[in-house]
């Protein structure tokens, strides 16, 4: 592969991340029986139209380590996406799976590490609820990313490690009822209530690339589900399955709109727990057989 | 970059925050209503967000009550330029029934003199008036605010000599 296309495949989450989240708006609004984005350069440019607003905005600054923390995790998820591409292309170097998992935890360690070095109140709330939710699923998750991506096991045990994943990257993507940590109208913004302006700007950039990883993550463990993961075709597949399986995590996210938020992560534990139990059952199952 | 570089840019993308100043909630109930699905304000790419630092444009209710005084020139504070008020209904424009009360500042015009003697800038400001206001205008009135549409008449101040 030339650098061309190796430089064109790593540009592409940065430059399609917002716009898949303008259509998830729109796929949204068609849902609830509304319009959305009005006309077709909002249907697909809503999202770049609110960070370049961002960008013009006042920076109100409250703390210069906040703005460090926010640059840096935008840099930490940027080379995490960068490092998912080159694994894209070449799917059977399994350092670039170990360096992705590290990349993966360091970034969400930066987006707690933002959540708390706020003194506001609202902001400690979110963070609280933002370390709730991590702990219910983080470690699962990359556990379970780190057994389907480098060992073959049964297809019972591949099915349920794609459910924690399926289930893990719907809740670390931040949506309902898992974007408790912000919570809108709840605790006003949460851990975002202090961010303003550019700094806005960049944990909005970051959480939509945080975003595109983790669909196609997503997307390349369902196609590794289903055994056709690790060609030059299953990456092409992956790259036009991602924003696929964005739109279906923002469907799921309409239809889980009426949900509590403060029974959300209690119902996640329990069922993470029932999974990986069931994993274990199965495990033990297969280990007999053997 | 100028002001009116900055406005185009709030054009695109207007992030609304509801501020009650005071009013009896019947100016609040009506912007709720506006930012139903029904008239589906994320149209104009309007969005309701909950913390002031992540607003362009304020929708302003209320007479300003003397005790919610210190807290909206607070907030109006935190709002990073720039700022754009839409003041909706009788109170906000100005005063309404209590225009000359002892307890209200008396709408939002009198009560910018108190922003400009604390060094709060307002870039922008667009009157709604009405008793409600109905949803409508106050569509009408931030897309005024917005550019979208022109303002139709002109603001003249007429004296009456008894």
């Amino acid at each position: 592969m030339d650098y061309t296309s190796l430089a064109l495949i790593t540009a592409i989450p940065f430059l399609v991340a917002p716009i898949y989240d303008s259509i998830e708006r729109k796929v949204k609004a068609a849902i609830q029986s509304r319009i959305g984005p009005l006309g077709l350069a909002r249907s697909f440019l809503q999202s770049w139209f609110d960070l370049i607003k961002l960008f013009s905005k006042e920076l109100v600054l409250t703390s210069y380590g906040m703005a460090l923390i926010t640059i840096l995790e935008l840099l930490f998820v940027s080379i995490t996406v960068v490092i998912l591409q080159i694994f894209l292309i070449t799917p059977q170097l399994e350092w670039v799976i170990a360096l992705l998992i590290t990349f993966l935890s360091i970034s969400s360690a930066f987006s707690l590490i933002r959540a708390i070095s706020l003194d506001n109140p609202f902001s400690s709330i979110g963070a609280f609820r933002e370390f709730y939710v991590t702990l219910a699923v983080e470690g699962f998750f990359l556990s379970s990313l780190a057994i389907m991506l480098l060992v073959e096991e049964p297809i019972i045990i591949k099915m349920l490690l794609f459910c924690i994943a399926a289930l893990s990257c719907y809740v670390l993507s931040g949506r309902t009822p898992f974007d408790i940590a912000e919570a809108e109208p709840e605790i006003a913004s949460g851990v975002y209530i202090e961010l303003s302006g550019p700094l806005l700007a960049t944990t909005s950039y970051s959480l939509h690339i945080r975003r595109y990883v983790l669909a196609e993550i997503l997307s390349y463990t369902l196609l590794k589900l289903i055994g056709i993961a690790g060609t030059g075709f299953a990456s092409l597949i992956t790259l036009l399955l991602t924003p696929i399986t964005w739109i279906v995590l923002g469907v799921v996210s309409v239809m889980l709109g009426r949900t509590r938020v403060d029974v959300g992560p209690i119902t996640l534990l329990k069922v993470m727990l029932i999974l990986i139990f069931l994993m274990f059952v199965a495990m033990i199952f297969v280990v007999r057989l053997v | 970059m100028k002001l009116e570089e900055r406005l185009r840019g709030v054009r695109r993308s207007p992030w609304v925050y509801h501020l009650n100043s005071g009013s009896c909630n019947a100016c609040d109930i009506e912007i709720l209503d506006a930012l139903t699905p029904f008239f589906d304000a994320e149209r104009f790419g309007v969005k309701l967000v909950a913390s002031p630092r992540h607003a362009d444009v304020v929708l302003f209710t209320g007479p300003v009550t003397r005790e919610a005084l210190p807290k909206v020139v607070k907030t109006l504070k935190a709002v990073p330029r720039p700022r754009i008020v839409v003041a909706i209904g009788s109170c906000a424009v100005g005063g309404g029934i209590w225009w000359n009360t002892y307890s209200t500042i008396g709408g939002f015009e009198k009560f910018q003199g108190v922003l400009k003697q604390q060094g709060v800038e307002i870039d922008k400001v667009v009157y709604v008036p009405g008793c409600p206001a109905r949803p409508e205008a106050i569509i009408y009135g931030l897309l005024l605010a917005l550019g979208y549409v022109k303002q139709k008449v002109s603001k003249v101040v007429k004296v009456v000599e008894s």
